[in-house]
């Protein structure tokens, strides 16, 4: 497949979930009358709103304006915050960046090291003790280890605070939660990449050729261990995506996961719908993204260029 | 080849249960027998309030046997409580994992069987699903149909069918090409019958091993939402809920969200331990 | 270096294998390989011969100390002066430099798929050469492709391991085995993942290097038609000890212990089979009328009609009471011709006709099919008993007393006993498995089999087993018998009629007594030349053969 066709593919995805979007609200009734009480709401202030958001004409009217309001940014009127919603999220989104972007460098930090060393050790006590954390790590859930460390850190030694953002200290144990479970799973995939490229006959055919142990893990070992951990990348990007939402419920941290959660709740639905569509779009370029990376590690896939 | 085959009958231990498996075991037995036993011996009332006996602690803190795991701030018993909801945790855990092996199993075969557009349909399907991450696909629909005991059964029997489904599919198609089935295919015998008899009596091991294995993301995902208030309500109660209630008393009574935060560690950590055993003894997926 | 390099000037053994066990596991290990030994000398081509798990894989890696895992090792090694498994890390890493070179099973998996040739064979070039500059090294590259008859080897050193074919990966491999001109080869099944036609012109690569580089050559192989070919010495391997060794004219004139006799019987060709001149009159089972089939990998291949032709005016005839062999490299279109006959595929043109029955005419002909990996045609779960018991219940067969008296008059009929009815799958050997599958097939008595492959995943023992029994069911049942095979020897030994395929076309339909009189296509000369272990007839018809223009190991992929 090539490179355009990947990226007609990557904005069929992304309409299909703007189509999916306006066919689930739609399919719950009519969307104004979620959003305001008919009753206690004047009839030209309903109109108005209807015309406002395109809540008029037959169905295919209401989508087409659906669509160009969505490409002009327009996602719909908060009804919490009573500002429209693409600014109530924008706002949000540095928080969380910030959050995930630390929890990632946490998690690689970790992960990369920890797995090596525990492959090259396959089998050894180092190893089973890297695997024996990796389980646990992979049990606990984000908010039992998140309330764990409050319970430590700002109840007992009263170190931290434990609510909301501001200074460094505000940042270390949302990041410690998401980065240390997260760990848990990347260094179990990092591990089997490692012990799974270690395995293979051109290693061995490396070796046979008196090769350098330094030279075959770096230039035999690493490239073939990329290639699956390239692909896991997106899963991990929504394994963040999703810790946010919790970890940030938890330690009152005012980013794009707490403000989900909070829509959902009060059934905010234009502030949802935009966030769903934002991770959706963050979710596909990081699908497109790997596909080019992987295409570039591995020159047997049909994207790479050709000889 | 020859290598490999040698080396796999040397390592003839795995037979042996391994101490910490056993331990898992027998936890999740003790578990079991709790949320069974204890309903029938004493009756657990789970909104019964002692007001003479409020945020009283559990034993060895200070607490006595009245309440062996402490009260909560309306003086509810947090032993009661948390067989109460370690049973709806599990009972919920075990019939979405049931309901997701079952529909992402027949949906994986039939999906090989058809092949043509169904199949293509069922791969795009399986592919956005991973591509999403489940929690944001179960908030949006508790957001868009408010929230409700079925939608969330609903929500967590969809969680990881597509891991049956391309496990299934890719195990079908593989015994399609060459093996019995094919064999099976020329002797005259019916698809239905191939398929129930002799295809998922073969692959039910690795379903088995991957159920085990989704179960306590399962337990971890009902019990997420639910701590975030968007699962099960009260007066219902399940781990999550419970511990979500017991955060707000952190300071003044630490084992309230404690006892619930323990028993989903360790109710994961078990089912984790028992699969990642069970994956090892067969060895592939 | 020092000490462990003196070579004793006399001692002109390159490789001394001293009562070498090796075992795996902890506490109870587990033998492997028990007291083995033998002694290589200087020019020597020396075989390691057994079947599948008899250990010779295990002792030529651990003559390099390249196990998988940490095993217990009783006795020494010693390679050129060195006591392999004494080494300290640093000596080891020289040893694999300097003293040996190894080539590998499946040439593609030896090659990193990541890397170009060209980074692997400069990466190993710098060991040996740490001080030259890029264009030296790259000329040394080039000159290493060279000597082993790669064509455009500049062109070759950008291109990616998958952009070769297999006889030119090994080819590689072999170059980079020997760019630290080591004196000693261990060659692990070098031919094993190829096809019939290169494995020749590896085979004979290595030759050419032994004679000119004076190569001691350690041959690990499980096919005695390449060892009787080529190899001076002989050691044979059962579950992990040697039963027999010698030089090779001896062993293969008059082999002593009891199982070389047997493998080298079952692996010996009576050249050629059977001698009727013409083909018999009877009967036609099938036919294949003009059969086109075209696979296209994709749908625009498919609009621009490029595809991989799997049948080409696809004609041939299987009459009853007679052998048909359907041979062919990999890729030829063979197996799609069997899933045709059996209706699995449909062809794009053309006609297959599966005539009636020829022992009652107002019946269709009951056709079944033998598949090539046996235990993986069985369902793994089932008792053998219940398996064949649900093939005739399928089929309405409803009184069990009856249906328990067919299936045992069937499985004496491919001469097995009662005893595998009781077991499952797993629990039977190779062959037995796949005689349990030919009785599954004849249960519903059938006037054609469709065998596909039917030798290729046992044993060659066993294979003999198979033969003698598809050869019981032909003269005893009259049965028509479509096999499918890449293996000429099976040919000679039953086949009436036999039928070349290439590129799914037909280049050669003769009966057997003629197939080998030397008259015949080139291409198909050319596999019967390959063949190893044959009674060559003459030196010089082989190497006609093999200048032939059919350079199937030297045709690139396109890429």
């Amino acid at each position: 497949m090539t490179l355009a066709l990947r990226i007609l593919r990557g904005f069929l995805s992304l309409w299909l979930i703007v189509t999916l979007v306006f066919v689930a609200l739609r399919a719950t009734g009519d969307p104004i009358t979620a959003i305001f009480d008919p009753d206690n709401t004047p009839k030209a202030a309903l109109e108005a709103y209807r015309q406002q958001w395109g809540y008029t004409g037959t169905v295919f009217d209401q989508y087409l304006v659906y669509i160009s309001n969505i490409l002009h940014g327009e996602f719909g009127f908060s009804s919490m915050s009573n500002r429209d919603a693409y600014s109530v999220v924008m706002e949000r989104l540095p928080a969380t960046l910030q959050l995930v972007g630390c929890s990632a460098l946490l998690m690689m930090a970790i992960g990369i090291p920890v797995g090596a060393v525990a492959a090259l050790n396959s089998g050894g006590r180092l190893d089973r003790f890297v695997m024996t954390f990796s389980t646990v790590g992979f049990a606990l859930p984000n908010f039992v280890l998140g309330l764990a460390l409050i319970l430590l850190f700002s109840v007992n030694l009263r170190l931290l605070p434990s609510n909301g953002i501001g200074t460094a200290a505000h940042l270390i144990m949302p990041v410690l939660t998401i980065g240390i479970s997260k760990a848990a799973i990347f260094t179990r995939f990092v591990r089997s990449a490692i012990l799974d490229a270690l395995k293979l006959t051109c290693v061995t055919s490396a070796r046979a050729r008196g090769v350098s142990e330094w030279q075959i893990f770096w230039h035999h070992v690493i490239p073939n261990a990329m290639l699956p951990l390239v692909t896991i990348t997106p899963l991990l990007v929504g394994a963040m995506v999703a810790a946010s939402a919790v970890v940030e419920t938890v330690f009152g941290w005012p980013g794009v996961g707490r403000l989900i959660v909070e829509s959902v709740a009060q059934r905010d639905l234009a502030v949802v719908q935009m966030i769903v569509m934002m991770i959706a779009l963050v979710m596909i370029v990081t699908n497109l993204l790997v596909d080019l990376a992987y295409s570039k590690l591995d020159p047997r896939t049909a994207l790479a260029p050709a000889h | 080849m020859s290598i490999a085959t040698m080396v796999r009958k040397g390592g003839r231990d795995f037979l042996l249960v391994p101490p910490g498996v056993l331990l898992a075991m027998f936890w999740l037995l003790a578990c079991l027998s709790l949320v069974i036993v204890l309903p029938l011996v004493s009756h657990l009332d789970v909104t019964a309030i002692d007001l003479r006996a409020r945020l009283s602690p559990p034993i060895g803190f200070g607490g006595d046997w009245a309440h062996p795991l402490g009260t909560d701030d309306l003086g509810r018993d947090v032993l009661a409580r948390l067989v109460a909801s370690l049973r709806t945790s599990l009972a919920i855990a075990l019939g979405a994992v049931i309901i997701s092996a079952t529909i992402g199993t027949l949906i994986g075969i039939l999906a090989a069987h058809l092949r043509g557009w169904v199949d293509q349909v069922v791969v795009a399907a399986v592919d956005a699903q991973v591509s999403v991450p489940f929690i944001i696909i179960s908030l949006t629909l508790t957001a868009i149909f408010g929230n409700n005991l079925y939608l969330f059964i609903f929500i967590l029997g969809m969680f990881g069918w597509e891991r049956y489904t391309r496990l299934a599919r890719a195990m079908t198609m593989a015994s399609r090409g060459r093996g019995y089935v094919l064999a099976m295919s020329t002797l005259g015998f019916s698809w239905p019958r191939i398929y129930l008899r002799h295809v998922l009596p073969n692959i039910a091991s690795t379903l088995l091993v991957t159920a085990t294995i989704t179960f306590p993301e399962v337990i971890l995902l009902e019990t997420s939402l639910s701590f975030l208030g968007l699962g099960i309500q009260p007066p219902m109660t399940s781990l999550g809920n419970m511990l979500g209630f017991g955060r707000s008393y952190l300071l003044t009574g630490w084992w309230i969200a404690v006892a619930p935060g323990l028993a989903i560690f360790l109710c994961a950590l078990s089912v984790s331990i028992i699969g990642d055993w069970a994956r090892s003894v067969i060895g592939r997926i | 270096m020092g000490l462990s390099m003196t070579i004793d000037a006399t001692d002109d053994r390159i490789c001394r294998v001293e009562n070498l066990g090796i075992a795996i596991g902890g506490a109870t290990p587990v033998p492997l390989v028990k007291d083995v030994s033998f002694e290589i000398r200087r020019g020597d081509y020396f075989a390691l011969v057994g079947e599948s798990g008899s250990g010779k894989s295990l002792t030529c890696h651990s003559m390099m100390r390249l196990l998988p895992f940490q095993p217990k090792i009783d006795g020494r090694i010693i390679i050129d002066g060195q006591d392999v498994w004494s080494l300290n890390h640093k000596q080891l890493v020289n040893f694999r430099r300097k003293s040996v070179g190894m080539v590998f099973q499946d040439p593609l998996a030896a090659l990193n798929p990541v890397r170009t040739i060209g980074s692997q064979i400069l990466e190993t070039l710098k060991i040996y050469y740490p001080n030259a500059d890029d264009d030296e090294l790259r000329n040394r590259a080039i000159q290493a492709l060279r000597e082993v008859h790669i064509p455009e080897p500049g062109a070759r050193l950008g291109v990616y391991p998958h952009q070769l074919s297999g006889g030119l990966n090994q080819r590689v491999m072999i170059a980079l085995a020997l760019l630290g001109e080591p004196k000693f080869l261990i060659a692990d099944e070098p031919t094993t993942a190829l096809d019939m036609s290169v494995q020749a012109e590896v085979l004979d690569l290595i030759d050419e290097l032994r004679r000119k580089n004076n190569l001691t050559v350690l041959l690990v192989t499980h096919d005695l038609g390449i060892v009787r070919d080529r190899a001076t010495d002989i050691a044979v391997l059962q579950l992990g000890r040697i039963v027999e060794q010698g030089r090779t004219a001896e062993i293969v004139r008059a082999p002593k212990a009891a199982y070389s006799k047997e493998l080298f019987e079952a692996s010996s060709v009576e050249w050629p089979g059977r001698n009727e001149k013409t083909r018999k009159a009877t009967p036609v089972c099938l036919t294949f009328d003009r059969v086109n089939k075209t696979f296209f990998a994709s749908k625009r291949d498919r609009r621009n009609g490029v595809g991989i032709p799997a049948a080409k005016d696809l004609s041939f005839t299987v009459r009853q009471g007679e052998i048909v062999a359907l041979i062919g490299e990999s890729g030829s279109g063979k197996t799609t011709a069997a899933k045709m006959a059996m209706g699995l595929e449909k062809p794009d043109s053309g006609a297959i006709i599966v005539h009636s029955s020829p022992r009652d005419a107002s019946k269709k002909l009951n056709m079944q099919m033998v598949f090539q990996h046996p235990r993986d045609s069985l369902d793994p779960l089932m008792r053998v008993e219940d398996q064949l018991h649900e093939v005739l219940k399928v089929h309405g067969w409803r009184d069990r007393a009856v249906r328990q008296e067919h299936i045992l008059k069937t499985i004496a009929d491919v001469g097995l006993g009662a005893h595998v009815l009781g077991r499952r799958p797993t629990y039977l050997s190779g062959g037995e498995a796949q005689r349990v599958v030919i009785a599954r097939a004849l249960l519903l008595e059938p006037d054609m089999l469709i065998a596909d492959e039917p030798l290729s995943a046992v044993d060659v023992r066993i294979q003999k087993h198979i033969l003698e029994c598809l050869q019981r069911l032909r003269d005893r049942l009259g049965i028509a018998i479509l096999l499918i095979t890449h293996d000429l020897r099976v040919v000679f030994e039953i086949a009436d009629q036999v039928v070349v395929l290439r590129h799914g076309r037909v280049v050669e339909d003769v009966p057997v007594s003629m197939f080998a009189d030397g008259a015949r296509d080139a291409y198909t000369q050319m596999l019967i030349e390959a063949v190893p272990g044959k009674i060559r007839s003459s030196k010089q018809g082989r190497g006609a053969a093999m200048t032939a223009a059919f350079p199937g190991g030297a045709a690139m992929v396109t890429g």
